[in-house]
């Protein structure tokens, strides 16, 4: 067990490998900005926006050696030629492309995509929800920001500032760890685009809870044929007022689909409970019908004790 | 010490970094920086009530402690490496190594623990909790709970893996991913000892020793116009224990309950995208799957808690001592995105998902089973769900004069079943969306969604179950069902610090083919936000939330001597009708202030929260003698339960900042919680009880109850930033 982590003692030498490969060669790949119509580079922009050039310079879009534009053009890359801008004494939008609330989501997202376009998270772009909501890149991402993705915000809280609704869920008392940072959207969304429903990361909702709950997956002898179609029939993973992510308490969830002789199909009211008798219905206190059918995931019990999630 | 053992190795990988730096700063034309920071804080805490919930999710209880975290990362004009870590030595602690050379390879490897406490000290008249053998002193576990044992129910999981991405050979990328995670604790589990309604239960301590290693890898090409990639994933789920044994509380005798079976799980997928003319996209997802399982069956078990039974000794028998689980599950996904012209955005969709079940049929003849004692030779035979889904449809975006945008889609979903009660189902749903950005500081946007499934079956022959409940009852998820959906939202954004928006929604769903069971819910969710800058003074942000839902259903209680199902037929004290109607009404609000006392410098938080969630359930029963065999003085308004999860939790945070220089700052604050938790389930829990007659025991461990907390944190922290 021990060995496995000694293996993090190569990781320097992979490092020491990457940085003396040949990397690309920033003289081959470097175009005098100025020499270009309407660019006045780097500079120039510098000598008013000096915060927004130092932080530029510590993200990976001042890197010489990434291939693309954004090292190459640096401010202008994104911001267009700024010749017009510096002749009109600058300000806000003047001449200049900003990055503002006003600016017309697509064409900041093309601005983007100018470079991004061809890399693999971006791939399915055309069919993200959000490019459709016209949500645009820098609703997410600053490139002024540093951070991890040059996040605006940590994990989660990026998409909180527009899924309100969603935040109402995870404040709920059961809940994944996601505002405890150790669950966050994008282990099961990809906000980029994907084929699944919701941009899940899954060819279905199954498939993707599957991926940390792997004792459910089975196949059991004895299934329970909602539990093998959807876990959100029973399960909201967003958060729920109900233990263990439910949409409604039990026994009245299971109620909703099970009504049978005596138990299933019985009222259980405030007489059944223990604040009310000394014998309340076993069926409601506790874990209610999970008192006793326990394997509603799926079973491999014996006889009718697995046939009715028993054992 | 294994612990010990990752930190050093770790830290020890760390140390290598200045060298690793400075060997490559000889080849870089500006060599390299190295960066980070050192924080620390400390707390003392003082928690009152139910430590377990307090702690959920964090290593925290009453007392104090310092939660460390380093951030170091090297960076140069073609390499960076980043070490983090955060609350080492706690069972939360992460540690990430993360690097590469710009444009040509990146890696990332992490070790990461998540705890979830769910209750402290339960109790149990078994010893060894944790263990898969279970045994209690006497010749029956004791009656009372001071006597029993102690146990905690906590779920541990410790996360290991990388990943690794190549680019050096763009347009070609190769990514590698392995991850293993190791998940240990006690959970509650149920051991029933009857099979009449209800038999004696007796909660128990389950072993989690779940071992599941997932390994990927993926190959594709990306340049225009072309975009492809072919993934391999295998997962590898494996259980320490595959059954829980435990001696009956009704005999001394060993009775088995079956845990989660080792599993294994395997897919193949191609994905692509390719640019076509006139802005044009087709995408597509062709992905096969499978995954299997092997579990050897229980040849006896315990009847009743009492009687052994021998599956495989005549007349009983069973086909097979192993079960062989098998699915295939194939996904075919093709997508054809268009923005022809500036004004029109199109998408055209198909989705094939078909899951077919290749597990074994087992047959078990067991002539023990009390259900059956008039029919000797009771035959059980696994029956095989699988399912099949055909997607497709379109949606249609119009750019509009005056910069309205509407978006207008369809799709059709049929699903197919291998299941008697409800074989097909067929979903229509329509929805549109109008949204306006008229205004450079308000977008106001409506939206509808309706969804109208018709589902076909059960047949006359599945009607017999159950008396032919199934007549008036379908399971709801695929029963007929009319849904709209209503959305409203303004987002106002007047000012650059200025932000603020309301959204609304309204959802409503109608199960028009059941006259029992769930007849309809609705949903109503408010949202309303604004966050405020106030120059370099101040920034303050607010919010209100309110989510409440709805639910009515109907049922009809029955037994087998009473077996007319029908609910139009007359009604007896043991056959009657009954409703429920479920209020589950959550609202939250808060505010926060940030004030830049001394700017850059000084600054002074304030943040408090606030949820409440009311539930309850509404019941009717409609026969006066029911009533009356309830409980003499019960009617139709005293019978209701009025707190089903009712809780409310209020937090406050107050946290002062102080910049002494721009590499060192410290910070002070105080935070306050304060969770109160109701349920009639819940409430005045009893670890032991018996039915009216003591006749019928039932044995509860305390899973989940009593979870109301108050707790009071004092915390200080330095932080030193190079």
């Amino acid at each position: 067990m021990q060995k496995k982590y000694l293996i993090l003692l190569l990781i320097p030498l992979v490092f020491l490998l990457a940085s003396v490969s040949k990397s690309r060669s920033s003289e081959d790949a470097t175009k005098e900005t100025t020499e270009k119509e309407g660019f006045i580079g780097a500079e120039t922009c510098q000598g008013c926006h000096e915060t927004q050039y130092a932080t530029y310079a510590k993200t990976i879009h001042s890197k010489k050696h990434v291939k693309g534009p954004a090292s190459q053009d640096a401010c202008e890359t994104c911001h267009g030629p700024g010749a017009k801008h510096v002749e009109k004494g600058g300000g806000r939008g003047v001449d200049i492309f900003a990055f503002d609330k006003k600016a017309d989501p697509r064409a900041k997202t093309a601005k983007c995509l100018a470079c991004h376009e061809e890399q693999r998270q971006q791939k399915f772009w055309s069919m993200s929800k959000h490019k459709a909501e016209d949500v645009s890149c820098d609703n997410c991402h600053s490139p002024h920001r540093g951070g991890d993705k040059l996040l605006k915000a940590e994990k989660s809280e990026v998409c909180f500032q527009c899924h309100r609704d969603i935040k109402t869920m995870v404040n709920k008392q059961s809940h994944h760890p996601i505002k405890e940072g150790k669950v966050s959207c994008s282990d099961c969304h990809n906000p980029h685009g994907e084929f699944g429903d919701k941009m899940i990361k899954a060819d279905s909702v199954n498939e993707l809870c599957y991926k940390c709950h792997a004792d459910k997956r089975g196949p059991f002898m004895w299934e329970h044929p909602p539990v093998e179609e959807n876990c959100t029939t029973c399960h909201n993973p967003h958060g729920s007022n109900h233990n263990r992510l439910l949409v409604m308490r039990t026994p009245q969830l299971c109620q909703q689909c099970h009504d049978g002789a005596y138990h299933p199909g019985t009222p259980y009211t405030q007489f059944s409970s223990p604040a009310k008798t000394a014998f309340p219905a076993a069926q409601l206190v506790g874990r209610a019908c999970l008192n006793c059918h326990n394997d509603v995931h799926g079973t491999n019990g014996p006889s009718a004790y697995g046939q009715r999630f028993l054992k | 010490m294994k612990m010990k053992t990752r930190i050093i190795t770790l830290v020890a990988a760390f140390s290598l970094l200045p060298f690793a730096s400075a060997f490559s700063a000889d080849g870089d034309s500006g060599g390299g920086t190295i960066s980070g920071d050192i924080g620390g804080t400390g707390w003392v805490s003082s928690v009152t009530g139910n430590k377990a919930k307090f702690s959920e999710y964090r290593d925290m209880t009453s007392g104090g402690g310092f939660y460390s975290n380093i951030r170091l990362g090297y960076d140069s004009d073609t390499n960076w490496m980043k070490f983090r870590t955060s609350d080492m030595g706690y069972d939360t602690q992460n540690y990430q190594l993360d690097g590469g050379s710009y444009g040509n390879v990146k890696f990332n490897m992490f070790y990461n623990e998540i705890i979830h406490n769910i209750t402290f000290d339960a109790k149990t008249p078994y010893s060894s909790a944790g263990g898969n053998v279970l045994t209690y002193t006497g010749a029956a576990p004791s009656h009372n709970p001071a006597t029993w044992n102690s146990f905690d129910y906590s779920i541990k999981r410790k996360q290991t893996g990388g990943d690794i991405k190549f680019d050096m050979l763009k347009p070609f990328y190769i990514d590698f991913s392995a991850t293993n995670e190791r998940r240990t604790g006690i959970l509650p589990v149920a051991a029933n000892t009857g099979m009449t309604s209800p038999g004696a239960f007796i909660e128990l301590p389950a072993p989690i020793a779940y071992t599941t290693n997932n390994f990927m890898g993926e190959i594709g090409y990306a340049a225009k116009p072309v975009i492809a990639s072919l993934s391999v994933l295998y997962s590898n789920f494996t259980n320490d224990n595959h059954v829980l044994n435990y001696e009956s509380i009704l005999s001394t005798k060993t009775d088995t309950t079956t845990l989660p079976p080792d599993n294994d799980y395997y897919r193949i997928g191609f994905k692509g995208s390719l640019q076509l003319p006139l802005n044009t996209r087709f995408n597509v997802n062709l992905a096969n799957a499978h995954s299997e399982s092997t579990f050897d069956l229980l040849r006896s078990y315990l009847l009743n808690g009492t009687t052994p039974v021998s599956l495989t000794t005549s007349p009983n028998s069973l086909s097979s001592s192993t079960f062989h689980g098998k699915k295939d599950i194939q996904n075919y996904n093709f997508v054809l995105t268009s923005n022809p012209v500036s004004f029109l955005d199109g998408k055209i969709f198909y989705k094939y998902y078909n899951t077919t079940n290749k597990s074994d049929q087992i047959t078990a003849i067991d002539t023990n089973n009390s259900t059956t004692a008039s029919a000797p030779g009771f035959l059980f035979t696994n029956p095989l769900f699988d399912y099949k889904k055909n997607t497709y449809g379109g949606d249609l975006g119009f750019r509009l004069p005056a910069r309205f945008y509407l978006d207008i889609g369809y799709s059709y979903v049929s699903t197919d079943r291998s299941r008697e009660d409800i074989p097909v189902t067929n979903d229509n749903i329509y929805k549109a969306e109008l949204r306006w950005n008229g205004l450079d500081y308000l977008t106001p946007k409506i939206g509808y969604e309706r969804l109208q499934r018709n589902a076909a079956g059960p047949t006359a022959a599945d009607l017999t179950d159950n008396f032919g409940i199934d007549t008036w009852l379908h399971r709801f998820d695929a029963s007929r069902q009319t849904r709209d959906t209503y959305k409203a939202a303004v987002d106002f954004y007047p000012l650059d610090k200025l932000d603020m928006g309301v959204a609304y929604k309204y959802k409503k769903s109608d199960y028009p083919g059941d006259i029992l069971g769930l007849q309809n819910s609705r949903t109503d969710e408010l949202d309303i936000y604004g966050e405020y800058g106030i120059g370099n003074i101040a920034k303050v942000n607010g919010y209100f939330d309110i989510q409440n839902t709805k639910t009515n259903s109907s049922f009809r209680r029955f037994d087998t001597t009473n077996t007319d199902v029908n609910p139009s037929d007359p009604q007896s004290a043991s056959l009657y009708n009954w409703n429920m109607a479920m209020k589950d009404d959550t609202y939250e609000f808060g505010a926060g202030v940030d004030v830049y006392l001394v700017p850059k410098k000084l600054t002074l938080r304030l943040q408090y929260d606030y949820v409440n969630s009311d539930g309850n359930d509404d019941l009717s029963i409609f026969n006066s003698a029911a009533l009356a065999a309830l409980n003499p003085t019960a009617n139709n308004s005293n019978i209701d339960i009025p707190s089903f999860d009712d809780y409310k939790k209020s937090s406050f945070t107050s946290k002062l900042s102080y910049a002494v220089t721009k590499s060192i700052a410290i910070a002070a604050g105080f935070s306050y919680e304060q969770y109160r938790y109701s349920d009639a389930s819940l409430n005045n829990y009893k670890d032991f009880f018996t039915n009216s007659a003591g006749t019928t025991a039932y044995y509860l461990s305390g899973a989940y109850a009593n979870p109301s907390y108050t707790a009071r944190i004092f915390f200080l922290s330095a932080a030193y930033k190079f």
